[in-house]
């Protein structure tokens, strides 16, 4: 397996970590009664936006875990290790490619959270669909590099 | 019009020029290694620079290194 597509599932995972862990921690908190469930808008505001810092922190340390850990391993191979972040015109297309199918699962994960309202569903099932969809994308974009890696462009 | 089989000589022409590695052909046209794989398993059609690039490097046109194959079947 290419660096590239250690890398892609080691994102692929670290979202299914994170996001899991994450609502674990809100679902409890939200059972025990710890957030004002008064204003769905301004609890679903505040889960996000604690979230957005916490994914990113997370996603960083991961993949500097994750580059140390690449390094070590090609050191301890014999291989030479100056080229792991290198991108070139075929990342750069396959980049394209994944963003574009990401951006269409998106699309589609915002119409359904859209039908939701619009069949009158509740509120919390509107913002749900919403962090699915995101989930679903970001998993969905980092198979199709790691398809489009091994298949090819 | 259907999608063009390309195909290349890249692996030979490396064989011919003192056994040029995948890693020391990237080095000179700047992609990564992994990138030239690509080319020669017929994964990844280059842009029309890396294959002026390719051709430079072993001192070829673009033609003698690139190629359409035809199917044999069309052929007849």
């Amino acid at each position: 397996m290419s660096y590239q597509e250690s890398k892609s599932l080691t994102n692929i995972l670290s979202v299914i970590i994170i996001t899991g862990i994450y609502s674990l921690i809100v679902y409890q908190r939200y059972s025990v009664g710890s957030f004002d469930t008064t204003n769905v808008f301004k609890f679903w505001a505040i889960v996000i936006l604690i979230f957005i810092p916490i994914s990113i922190v997370s996603k960083i340390i991961i993949m500097i875990l994750f580059s140390i850990g690449t390094a070590v391993v090609q050191t301890a191979q014999g291989e030479e290790t100056d080229d792991l972040d290198f991108v070139d015109e075929r990342d750069k297309l396959i980049e394209l490619k994944a963003t574009k199918i990401s951006l269409i699962i998106f699309s589609l994960g915002f119409i359904a959270a859209l039908a939701t309202q619009a069949f009158s569903m509740n509120n919390h099932i509107f913002f749900i669909t919403l962090i699915i969809a995101g989930v679903i994308t970001e998993i969905a974009s980092e198979l199709a590099t790691i398809i489009y890696y091994r298949k090819g462009v | 019009m259907k999608k063009l089989l390309i195909n290349n000589n890249v692996r030979k022409l490396r064989f011919l020029n003192d056994e040029m590695t995948q890693k020391d052909l990237s080095l000179k046209v700047d992609v990564s290694r992994q990138t030239i794989v690509a080319i020669e398993k017929g994964q990844y059609s280059p842009t029309l620079e890396l294959c002026f690039k390719i051709a430079i490097v072993f001192n070829k046109t673009i033609d003698e290194v690139f190629y359409v194959e035809t199917p044999e079947k069309e052929e007849k």
